[in-house]
């Protein structure tokens, strides 16, 4: 259970102390058990990762990434050769998570939904559906397949207009939030002077923007002997010398130095 | 990563114009939270950068220059360190909202240099001459107080200085010595770090550093004059020594006489542009002047200003007088003596302006007692690179006729400040005035004790 909102003291060099909006709205929406829920916004503030850990994971967390290639098979499943020249069913993702442990149904975490090709978006309306409509035959077995309850759904996708989803398949999740920061979980393994651009450059204007995964780079670069300077001409290339340029500005702080 | 330059550009083209940008989100603050900014572009000229810390807007210049990186700093430094709001803590509700914008223009100037941007070198506009001049014209100090405040120990600076004195030298030793109280200010506040001057830590309604930029504030404060006083000058230290006492200047009273008389002529030489010629020497205007005069042509102007001690000791007869009225044509000539003890007797007169002249001159009051005065009258009449010159034979009295070195000093200064070129006599005067006519400029120097307080203060 990650849903919680631990308070972070500046002090002790961990996050702040409150959570931010959006975070707190993913955490309220998982912890009353909403299990259909879009989260999007820039990337790099930890959509996904909040997908596969926040909330009541129990039955295991499975990932879906859509693709203009991906067929129906990645969702559902498909047949496998065997060694002995039989063939085998591998359940897809979404199967497996409906399956769950057993006893609770999983969570699927359908990443950038927007690109999934028409026949899969059609799949996906019947798999996403609420629990009392959604089922399926299987091939092999000739079962119906329900999902286990507790099985939820976390889509992610980086589109600013929610309207560019297919309606239906958007109607199925009651609740977006959009994320415009990183998590402050993910903020705390950085240094004290990163915090604060990482977490508004996520959602910064072009080309101030920069995911965290940038700073954390910056700060590996820096703490594995690079000079300032050097790291941010690796990490942020032409732009460096505006960031070196607001880092030397920022240096007249001295909250910078402790 | 995005690459930073435009894409728009030709094929054909294998340079690319670099565009830089500021980045208000990398910067820490610890009385407020985080949050996104909207930064737009803007060009780089006085007044069109801007930082909004309360709706976090921003305007900056976006070129690869020196300048443009400087302006950049400076808004950066804005949105790092000024607070959201004019904050007065008691003790200093008294302080105007110019003087406290101006402290904290200050402050970012001293802090954006002190952390590494080349202020002093490159950040400047080119307007801060004509700005300068513009505001001595206007005789307006508060603006000429808070220009050299906002400026302080950037290259805008000198521009302003320049400007000022242009039209105003009289007020540049009072801004000097303002300029140099607010550096010294900033060292010793940074002496020891910026943990103060640049903190963020909330106090009050501010920050900590603002701070120190109520004690710029309370500085500037000081040195302006009261919004509500009809006064459009600096209040000038030479007033303090026209009392009327002993040790002090005379006050200065002006006798209005009558200029009846045309002198035809004119002294000094001016410039102009001119389409024929021999010697090209304005070939910038073939592509700035639509008519191309690249030639050069002289011609006369009035102008120049004399002053001239008409005390006993310079024992000037009434047909020398009118020698040099003659000899100086189109000049403004001033006449000064002061009767010893006296209060209500004219000491001051303009014999000539604007090509006219008195009927008759009039006579001397036996001491000089205002001299200071009569040259800083004398300067607030003449004209950029009009030649002053100062007939006197250098022993500067008081009011009560007796010889001072305090005053003597003054004296000196001005002479210094106002590049003043003094004679004994009317002979020399006439002599100069003669050189000036032929375009030649005339050196700055004193005369018997004044030149040797020059020579002193020089030494030290």
């Amino acid at each position: 259970m990650t849903t919680d909102s631990r308070v972070f003291d500046e002090d002790k060099g961990t996050a702040p102390s409150v959570l931010p909006g959006c975070w707190q709205d993913v955490s309220d929406t998982l912890g009353a058990g909403v299990d259909r829920l879009i989260l999007y916004g820039p990337p790099g503030t930890g959509k996904t990762y909040a997908g596969l850990t926040l909330g009541d994971v129990r039955g295991g967390a499975f990932r879906l990434i859509c693709t203009e290639d991906m067929t129906p098979a990645d969702i559902t499943g498909h047949f496998l050769p065997t060694a002995s020249g039989t063939w085998t069913w591998l359940d897809g993702s979404v199967v497996r998570a409906w399956k769950g442990n057993g006893q609770c149904g999983g969570r699927i975490v359908a990443d950038e939904i927007d690109r999934a090709s028409g026949d899969v978006l059609s799949l996906l309306l019947n798999m996403f559906d609420s629990d009392g409509s959604a089922s399926w035959q299987h091939p092999e077995t000739g079962l119906e397949l329900r999902p286990v309850e507790g099985f939820s759904v976390v889509m992610t996708t980086n589109i600013e207009d929610l309207r560019d989803i297919p309606q239906a398949l958007r109607d199925r999740f009651p609740i977006a939030v959009r994320i415009d920061q990183p998590h402050p979980d993910a903020l705390a393994t950085l240094p004290i002077a990163l915090r604060t651009p990482a977490s508004v450059s996520a959602d910064a204007e072009h080309p101030r923007r920069f995911s965290i995964r940038s700073f954390r780079a910056f700060d590996h670069l820096q703490r594995r002997g690079l000079s300032t300077e050097r790291a941010a001409r690796l990490v942020f290339g032409p732009l460096a010398d505006d960031i070196l340029d607001a880092i030397r500005i920022d240096s007249a702080d001295p909250l910078v130095r402790t | 990563m995005v690459p930073d330059t435009t894409d728009s550009r030709p094929a054909t083209r294998t340079t690319s114009v670099r565009r830089r940008y500021a980045m208000p989100e990398w910067l820490n603050r610890r009385d407020r939270e985080p949050l996104p900014w909207t930064v737009s572009a803007g060009p780089v000229a006085r007044g069109e950068a801007f930082t909004d810390l309360t709706t976090c807007r921003m305007r900056i210049p976006l070129g690869d220059d020196e300048t443009s990186r400087c302006v950049r700093a400076h808004e950066m430094m804005h949105a790092k360190v000024s607070p959201l709001s004019l904050w007065r803590p008691e003790g200093s509700t008294h302080i105007r909202d110019d003087a406290l914008v101006t402290a904290e223009e200050f402050r970012v100037n001293q802090l954006i240099k002190a952390v590494g941007f080349p202020v002093d070198r490159h950040l400047a506009d080119g307007s801060e001459v004509r700005t300068g001049e513009r505001i001595g014209s206007n005789g307006d100090w508060n603006a000429a107080v808070l220009s050299i405040a906002a400026t302080c120990g950037t290259r805008a600076s000198r521009g302003a200085f320049t400007g000022l004195r242009r039209s105003r030298p009289e007020w540049i030793p009072r801004l000097r010595a303002f300029d140099r109280h607010l550096k010294k200010t900033w060292a010793r506040a940074s002496a020891s770090g910026f943990d103060v001057v640049a903190s963020t830590q909330p106090w009050g309604e501010a920050t900590r550093g603002w701070t120190f930029t109520l004690e710029i504030a309370h500085a500037i404060e000081a040195v302006l004059l009261d919004p509500t006083s009809s006064s459009d000058c600096a209040p000038d230290d030479s007033n303090g020594l026209a009392t009327g006492a002993r040790g002090s200047f005379a006050r200065p009273i002006v006798a209005d006489l009558p200029l009846v008389h045309r002198v035809p002529g004119r002294l000094r030489t001016s410039r102009t542009a001119a389409l024929t010629g021999r010697h090209p020497r304005h070939l910038q205007r073939l592509l700035t002047d639509p008519e191309r005069r690249i030639f050069e042509r002289r011609t006369r102007a009035a102008g120049g200003v004399i002053v001239v001690d008409q005390s006993g000791s310079m024992r000037l007869t009434d047909e020398q007088v009118w020698d040099m009225l003659r000899a100086a044509p189109g000049c403004t000539v001033i006449g000064y003596s002061h009767e010893a003890r006296s209060t209500t007797v004219s000491n001051l007169w303009i014999l000539a302006k604007n090509g006219r002249v008195v009927d008759r001159v009039p006579r001397g009051n036996g001491g000089n007692g205002v001299d200071g005065p009569a040259l800083h009258w004398a300067a607030s009449m003449r004209s950029r690179h009009d030649p002053f010159i100062w007939v006197c034979d250098g022993y500067v009295t008081d009011a009560y006729d007796d010889h001072d070195d305090a005053l003597t000093r003054v004296c000196a200064d001005l002479v210094s400040t106002y590049r003043i070129h003094q004679v004994p006599d009317i002979p020399s005067a006439i002599a100069a005035l003669s050189r000036a006519a032929r375009g030649s400029r005339l050196p700055v120097q004193g005369i018997g004790p004044v030149q040797a307080m020059r020579s002193q203060a020089q030494h030290s």
